[in-house]
């Protein structure tokens, strides 16, 4: 009998070490989704938008990573703020390098900063884009070809000024298509991918959601699983701590796809005219 | 029964304590080589960036049309601040090369933005895009450099790094880059013009 109430305190002890422990490590930003390659904070963007983006790097880094190069990796991300001047709080490099975008430093950072809404039901305004190059992507997507692109895909009010059912989506994916082939073509030396932007339209309209990307497998029916298998529910509650302790960053590596790269300040930053 | 004579118990302990001591040395020679690589490094990010942006100023400005005729004296103002950095030889001379291009880079933009043909053209962002990068990865590898500053001088000066850093004949303290207040601060860039 006492044995067994050592053992509960043993695991209640154990327990609690685990959220105290995952609970004190501060983090600047927060972590990259289980999606990685769209990061969407500020929810500014269409459930097809993530699916696509989502895809798109994954494909990009998949078709890369066995180059002698390195695999690139780019990822965009979303966050609200309440003014343009808020983008300072937010240090691109720390960011890229926390997030540790793309293999061998071959990776891309887009960042939309969103006004700061009262509800979900209020449009998105987007108030400022930035961006960051990894070390050895700096050659090949140079501040002046990413300004320029920018300029023309995301930023491009003439272009996308009748735009009222995607407003930030069709120009992002703009954006992301022109980034992907400029990779494409200028660090693998690969054609370039043939997009419509009116297909990926109506890929939009016709996306279903499917599923929540964010959802992290780490609820309590996963002890109770655990319980039945193993019939026991120390081996339950052992199990569960184990994976509430990997899907909490507490060896860093479970479901984080960051390929290990860095990069040292270079980017473009626009506010939105 | 088995007895040990004192004299192999005494071997037993001094061996143990050399070993200790032996291993104690290499992890501390290690660590002080780490130390010094990371910040050898940085500082060599550091001059790899103004190597960059000394070879892309001069780029820049000739690829502005126009530019050219406005002020010559940003020519000179590179001129001088690219055979500063040519001839810098220590991390001050290094530093006062910096600070004096950054002022170049700063002039600049004053010419530049002053000029209405000139903020008008795609040009201009071209350069700003540039020099905007070029500013952000040396104020970048500034800080990196200095962070690899810290980490050595607080390292070292703990015990017992200290002794093995006098014992193998490394600095005790390394110099931070230190610009004058705002010299390292980014130029101010007003895309939108206004």
């Amino acid at each position: 009998m006492v044995n067994n109430y050592f053992k509960r305190f043993l695991w209640d002890l154990l327990l609690i070490s685990v959220f105290v422990l995952t609970g004190c490590s501060s983090r600047e930003y927060p972590r990259p989704t289980e999606a990685y390659y769209i990061n969407d904070y500020a929810e500014a963007l269409d459930s097809g938008t993530h699916s696509f983006l989502r895809r798109f790097g994954e494909d990009l880094y998949n078709a890369t990573k066995n180059s002698d190069l390195g695999g690139t990796q780019v990822v965009v991300a979303t966050f609200e703020i309440d003014t343009v001047s808020d983008v300072s709080n937010y240090d691109m490099t720390n960011l890229y390098r926390e997030w540790q975008i793309g293999e061998n430093d071959l990776g891309v950072l887009i960042v939309l900063f969103f006004e700061t809404r009262e509800s979900l039901v209020e449009e998105p305004v987007l108030l400022a884009v930035d961006t960051e190059v990894g070390y050895r992507m700096e050659p090949y997507v140079t501040p002046s070809r990413l300004g320029n692109l920018l300029d023309s895909t995301l930023l491009n009010d003439t272009l996308y000024a009748d735009e009222w059912m995607y407003p930030i989506d069709i120009p992002l994916t703009h954006l992301i298509f022109e980034v992907h082939n400029l990779i494409l073509e200028e660090v693998y030396n690969e054609e370039p991918y043939a997009y419509d932007l009116e297909e990926h339209r109506e890929y939009l309209d016709t996306f279903v959601f499917e599923g929540e990307y964010y959802s992290v497998p780490s609820e309590w029916w996963i002890y109770f699983i655990l319980t039945v298998l193993s019939g026991s529910p120390d081996w339950g509650m052992l199990g569960w701590i184990g994976i509430v302790f990997l899907l909490s960053g507490g060896v860093g590596v479970y479901m984080f796809k960051g390929a290990g790269g860095s990069s040292g300040g270079a980017g473009v930053f626009r506010r939105r005219r | 029964m088995s007895s040990r004579s004192p004299l192999s118990a005494v071997a037993i302990v001094s061996g143990v304590v050399l070993l200790v001591a032996a291993i104690s040395l290499i992890a501390g020679y290690n660590s002080l080589v780490r130390l010094d690589q990371g910040l050898d490094g940085a500082y060599y990010e550091i001059q790899n960036r103004l190597q960059e942006r000394n070879d892309k100023i001069g780029q820049l400005v000739d690829a502005v049309s126009g530019l050219q005729s406005f002020e010559g004296d940003i020519y000179d103002a590179i001129t001088s601040a690219r055979a500063a950095y040519a001839q810098a030889d220590s991390i001050d001379e290094l530093i006062e090369a910096d600070a004096l291009t950054a002022v170049s880079v700063s002039d600049l933009i004053v010419v530049v933005e002053d000029n209405p043909n000139l903020t008008t053209s795609g040009a201009y962002y071209t350069l700003m895009d540039e020099i905007s990068s070029m500013e952000s990865t040396l104020s970048v590898a500034r800080r990196d450099y200095n962070d690899a500053v810290l980490n050595y001088n607080t390292t070292i000066k703990t015990f017992p790094m200290i002794l093995f850093a006098s014992m193998f004949d490394y600095d005790t303290e390394a110099e931070y880059y230190k610009m004058n207040d705002g010299a390292d601060e980014l130029p101010v860039i007003d895309f939108d013009g206004e």
